[in-house]
């Protein structure tokens, strides 16, 4: 009884220093970010801030157009591009739950023959740039694609639609896509939702394909994440671009950089907990049983 | 007899066209993700071509001229393909070992003993957070703690009277933050896939281990563990693969692309970027680099499945 107990304390103990150690980061990064740039040429970061100077966010909101309309349009992308993906991937994995569904075999052959012979970066970017001319593009971020991961989790989870209700809506002069989206779809909300929302944080978090397909000529199209990213490679970069919206006069740069980190995280700790929920549920429900 | 005869015909014909109708119904629904596999999936297969050619946008991939094997020969003779290989087979191996098994494990089974329904809710949120964040971030917060004049982790040497490190300029140094940064982003992630495993035991199990004696590492060796294989043998094959498959951006966002690491942070995929960025000269190059971390990601995949079987048949992929 006693062991047990030391035990249990134990995984608690384990479990706050864990707890500690994936928060304060976090809190260094937003600390930094409300610090006096005076402070930390003087004595370096620190997590708690000699003074409080919020001048860095001042100036990054006084000046609209660099950052806000990178966050928009970051906001943009994220929250459409993943739809059509889904939709189409949702179709692919209802017609694998079909038993009289003649071309089941060949398809879901070819889409695990592609899982194995992906062409790699370098061969995609080439095709891409020379066919279908996506570079300094902005339809690359939409370009919508089927994943045959996702489709075997939705067939999982249309599998545990009983079939009579399908054979009900059928007799009902249904057509399949109406069964799709009036049945399957209802009836699937949360790996809808759990994929929907692993894409838009996937597409937040994205820069390669700001960093691979635009260059500094179109750094309009640029996400926040690659913003975020050139400013930190580039200590300059931030002083330019506000150089040129007319705002020069000796910015505190290593506080602004850590404002932008600041602001790329907000929106991520806004659809945290929707994410969470649907990630809890979705897991549940799907991948397990596949 | 005869309108018997007649009306079964007519619910044939009926049931032909209905089975017509639905295999054309069903094939259109997956008319898009084909065209779209086709033409983002097999197409790109073409623009490996250029690995032999000596490529230029005016003749485009197929017109080029080809060059033969100049590319795997150079690539052969240069340092470059040996450090990519090494980085990369390191870095994927010592993901998958401290990451999935390890750590993921270890929290999952840590985890599944806590009873207090708050507790849970706050361990498990907060050790998710990290894995939603972009590794542009996370090199953010390592740049808090390894930069030369401000980081903390000089202040700390300062503090204790060592002289500063410049962190950016040491290589040796880097096997291990990318290592450490990779288990604090992801362990939350990847202990959630056997969390979920867990739950599937049926708690009798450890009663009756119990009774029979057994403390909570046997019963933890005896009754989770063997639960948990599947899902190690799944993760240890998929994501020795998937490693090699991307994976600049953890090292482009924490060594913020610099070139004095390149002995211990450099793979396939800063290769493929350099190169990427380098202009058409250097695509030829890049792309003989490509056609090398497939065969080797195909290899790697391979042999872990093979010695998985070699270990549990039951357990392999293919």
């Amino acid at each position: 009884m006693k062991n047990s107990k030391i035990f249990a304390s134990g995984v608690h103990l384990f479990f706050i220093i864990n707890t500690l150690l994936m928060i304060i980061p976090f809190l260094l990064v937003l600390a930094i970010s409300v610090s006096d740039e005076g402070d930390i040429a003087q004595f370096g970061y620190s997590l708690i801030p000699r003074s409080f100077d919020f001048e860095a966010y001042s100036i990054l909101f006084q000046n609209v157009g660099v950052l806000v309309r990178a966050v928009i349009w970051t906001i943009f992308i994220a929250l459409v591009s993943p739809v059509a993906s889904l939709v189409i991937t949702a179709m692919g994995g209802y017609t694998f739950t079909r038993s009289n569904f003649k071309f089941k075999g060949v398809i879901t052959g070819f889409y695990v023959v592609m899982m194995f012979l992906g062409a790699g970066m370098m061969a995609g970017y080439i095709v891409n740039a020379t066919w279908f001319k996506l570079v300094n593009n902005p339809l690359i971020y939409f370009i919508p694609g089927f994943s045959f991961w996702n489709a075997i989790l939705f067939r999982t989870n249309f599998n545990n639609v009983p079939e009579e209700i399908i054979e009900a809506a059928s007799i009902d002069g249904a057509s399949e896509m109406k069964i799709l989206w009036k049945i399957m779809l209802p009836m699937s909300k949360a790996i809808f939702g759990m994929l929907y929302f692993l894409a838009v944080v996937g597409g937040w978090n994205d820069y390669g394909k700001s960093l691979i397909y635009f260059d500094e000529q179109h750094s309009q199209y640029w996400t926040i994440q690659y913003i975020l990213q050139r400013s930190i490679q580039n200590a300059e970069f931030l002083a330019e671009a506000y150089a040129m919206a007319g705002i020069s006069s000796d910015l505190p740069l290593n506080t602004m950089k850590y404002c932008v980190c600041v602001i790329s995280m907000v929106p991520l700790f806004i659809v945290f907990p929707y994410v969470q929920k649907y990630f809890a549920k979705g897991m549940a429900i799907g991948s397990v049983k596949g | 007899m005869v309108a018997a005869g007649k009306s079964s015909l007519t619910k044939d014909k009926k049931t032909r066209s209905l089975y017509f109708v639905n295999n054309l119904t069903y094939t259109l629904m997956n008319l898009p993700g084909l065209v779209l596999t086709i033409l983002f999936g097999v197409l790109p297969l073409f623009g490996l071509l250029l690995a032999f050619k000596n490529f230029n946008y005016v003749d485009g991939i197929f017109g080029s001229p080809w060059c033969g094997l100049d590319q795997f020969k150079n690539l052969f003779y240069s340092d470059d393909l040996w450090r990519c290989l090494r980085n990369t087979v390191f870095y994927s191996i010592s993901k998958v070992i401290t990451l999935n098994i390890i750590m993921g494990v270890l929290v999952a089974l840590l985890l599944y003993e806590v009873r207090n329904k708050i507790a849970f809710k706050i361990y498990q949120t907060t050790m998710l957070l990290p894995s939603f964040m972009s590794w542009a971030i996370i090199g953010y917060i390592v740049f808090a703690l390894l930069s030369y004049d401000d980081g903390l982790a000089n202040q700390l040497l300062e503090f204790i009277g060592i002289e500063p490190i410049l962190w950016y300029d040491t290589p040796i140094a880097w096997p291990f933050i990318i290592t450490i940064s990779i288990l604090w982003k992801d362990s939350g992630m990847s202990s959630i896939y056997y969390y979920s495993c867990l739950l599937s035991i049926d708690p009798c199990l450890f009663e009756a281990a119990a009774i029979d004696g057994a403390g909570k590492l046997k019963q933890i060796w005896h009754v989770s563990i063997p639960v948990l294989k599947p899902m190690l043998a799944m993760c240890l094959i998929t994501q020795v693969g998937n490693i090699l498959a991307s994976g600049y951006d953890v090292m482009y966002s924490l060594t913020l692309n610099s070139s004095s690491l390149r002995s211990t942070t450099d793979n396939f995929g800063m290769y493929m970027l350099r190169m990427l960025k380098g202009g058409t000269d250097s695509f030829g190059r890049g792309t003989a680099m490509n056609i090398l971390n497939s065969l080797v990601s195909m290899m790697l995949v391979r042999g872990i499945n093979q010695l998985v079987k070699k270990y549990d048949s039951s357990l392999a992929m293919f």
